[in-house]
Order: structure tokens, then sequence, then C-alpha cells
């Protein structure tokens, strides 16, 4: 089990925060926080609990998929991609 | 239109409950739109709902000095709401009598908070999202959320707050200060007293706070009081308030 934690400050002021439990390409674990936005605010928390036991190859095309269920504001859906890739890559 | 005033007085337990029993209830069509007016006593400490908690606030702190904490139903950041020097704001509303577009309602809104600062001679500037600023200091935050037909909106206004005590309460992320460069609180953080040289009180605050909404949002208020209904509600959302399993959700 490898634990990944990474931070963003996102253009405008806010912080993204995710934190990461990989078991090789599995995640076992996702938190993703901060001081964003998120409407409706439930979504964040589907968002995480769709992304575990998926494999990371698969989390982009589910986190596009789910651009539609909510609108976030402060942070975009790309600050996510791009800092889990960084975390992955990390 | 006419819109309902309420001013009042809790605990922050409390306080977040009577919010969330309204905005429950206004989706219902049981509550009428609202502008309620508070004070958080004693004093207390709030954090966003997508907030880590250790991310967030400092625990040691707030519990060796006794004040209260709890997450709120809506996001943003940590706010120490100071019982001698801040007043608590909410809106209820008709998403249709605010706006539909988010950024959009947030910037009317706070236009209440710039009226009022107004009213005291000095400038303020909305900053988006949810800030208010005097002479480039942040002196407000707001938070929203919604439900299919209704907003809450409640933020604050500093008028008098003990930035020393604001600043051992609230956990600023170190990449967050890197940007702000190395700047004390008191560089980034103001209140209405250190930008008039005296301290309005909270009198004049609420006041200043009633006209300025009524300015941002085209509204008479008739004073009244919470409802048996709301006060039910609340009654049965302050245990999550104070739960642990909700302020250490994440």
């Amino acid at each position: 089990m490898v634990k990944k934690s990474g931070l963003r400050r996102i253009k405008g002021g806010k912080t993204l925060k995710i934190d990461l439990e990989l078991e090789s390409d599995i995640i076992k674990d996702i938190i993703i926080s901060g001081d964003f936005f998120a409407y409706p605010a439930e979504a964040i928390e589907e968002l995480e609990n769709t992304l575990k036991g998926t494999s990371i190859h698969d989390l982009r095309n589910i986190i596009i998929e789910f651009r539609k269920r909510v609108t976030l504001v402060g942070i975009s859906f790309k600050d996510i991609i791009e800092l889990l890739d960084d975390l992955i890559n990390s | 239109m006419k819109w309902r005033l309420i001013i009042d007085e809790g605990d922050v337990y409390w306080d977040m409950a009577v919010d969330e029993a309204m905005l429950l209830l206004h989706e219902e069509g049981l509550t009428p739109n609202t502008l309620r007016i508070y004070v958080i006593k004693p004093s207390g400490v709030t954090f966003g709902y997508f907030q880590r908690i250790h991310d967030a606030i400092n625990i040691d702190y707030l519990d060796s000095m006794k004040i209260d904490y709890t997450r709120r139903l809506t996001g943003g950041g940590a706010v120490y709401h100071d019982m001698n020097g801040e007043i608590t704001y909410s809106v209820v509303a008709d998403i249709d009598d605010i706006s539909w577009d988010i950024l959009e309602s947030y910037r009317i809104i706070c236009q209440g908070i710039v009226y009022a600062i107004e009213e005291f001679g000095l400038k303020a500037q909305y900053k988006p999202i949810n800030d208010v600023l005097v002479n480039g200091k942040k002196i407000s935050g707001s938070a929203q959320a919604r439900k299919k037909r209704s907003l809450l909106q409640h933020g604050t206004l500093m008028y008098n707050t003990d930035l020393d005590i604001l600043a051992k309460t609230i956990r600023v992320p170190k990449e967050k200060m890197l940007a702000h460069g190395i700047k004390s609180i008191r560089e980034r953080v103001t209140t209405l007293a250190l930008e008039l040289g005296y301290n309005p009180g909270y009198r004049r605050v609420i006041n200043a706070l009633i006209n300025g909404f009524k300015k941002a949002l085209d509204i008479e208020l008739e004073r009244q009081k919470l409802t048996p209904m709301e006060i039910r509600y609340a009654k049965r959302l302050v245990g999550k308030y104070r739960s642990r399993e909700w302020i250490y959700k994440r």
C-alpha cells in the first residue's frame, strides 16, 4: 500500500488537496479536500466512492463523466486530474 | 419584496443548526426569504464542508482554550467567530429571487456587506468568489449551499476580531503562505476597528448590515422570530453539529 498526498493552490486563491492510497494500480482510498465549493455538495463524496476500487488508468474517464453532475467553484476538474496525475507519477 | 429579519445569538452548533433548518424548510416552502443576523456566543470556529479538520484548524489550541468548533454545511475555509468582534449573517432565499448563476449570486449577496462597510465611510471591494476586502485586506468571507430551489449563504463581517487568536485557531497551508509571501495575518486580514481607528460596536454593525442587505437585495425587512417548526428542526439538527462523526467527517 502506498500513501500519497498532494496540495495545490489554485489561481483565485482556493486550495485543493488530494490524499490517495494505492495498491499497485488500484485506488484503495481517496479524499478530495480544500476550501472550494461544489454544487451539489454530496457529489464530491460520490466521486470519491466511485473512484475507490478502480484502476488509476480509468481515473480520467470517470472524472470527466462526473463533470455533468456537479458544478465546482474555486477549483476545476482539470485541477483535480492534474493533481492526481502529479501524485500518481510522483 | 418583503423579507423576514431575524436577529439572535447562540453557540456555534445551534447557529449552524438554525441555518440548516431554515434552508431545509425554505426548500419545502415553509420558511420565507430571510436575512438572519447573529452573534456566535461563546466565540467559536467553523470550517468548510470539504476541509480536512487537521488541515483547517488547530484542534489542540481550540481544546485548550475551550473554544467550540464545528464543520459547516457549506464549503469554503475556516472562520474564527469572535463574539466580541464579529457578526455573522445568513441569507435564505429562493434561488429565483437571487440568481441561478452561482458566481452572480455570491456577488449579489456579498454586495450587502460592501454597502454595510460603506456606511462607515470606508471603501470596500468584492473579490470573487466569496471575499470582501478593505484596503486590499480581507474583512469578510461567505459560503453558499444550494438545494433544488433554495439557497443559504452565510458569512462573516469582522469589526473587532482578535486577530492574534484568529491566527492561532486557523491553519493556513504552507503553499498558501508561500503564495502570499511571508506576510503576517495583520497584513492580509483586517477589521472595521483597525480601518476606522475605533471600535464601532456590534449594534452599529448590525444596523449597517441591515441597511446594506436592504439595498443590495432591494428588499424590505420585517423583524420576526424563528417559527416553532424551525426551532424543532434546529433542535433535531444540533446533535449532528456537536457530533464527532460530523466534525471529524474528513
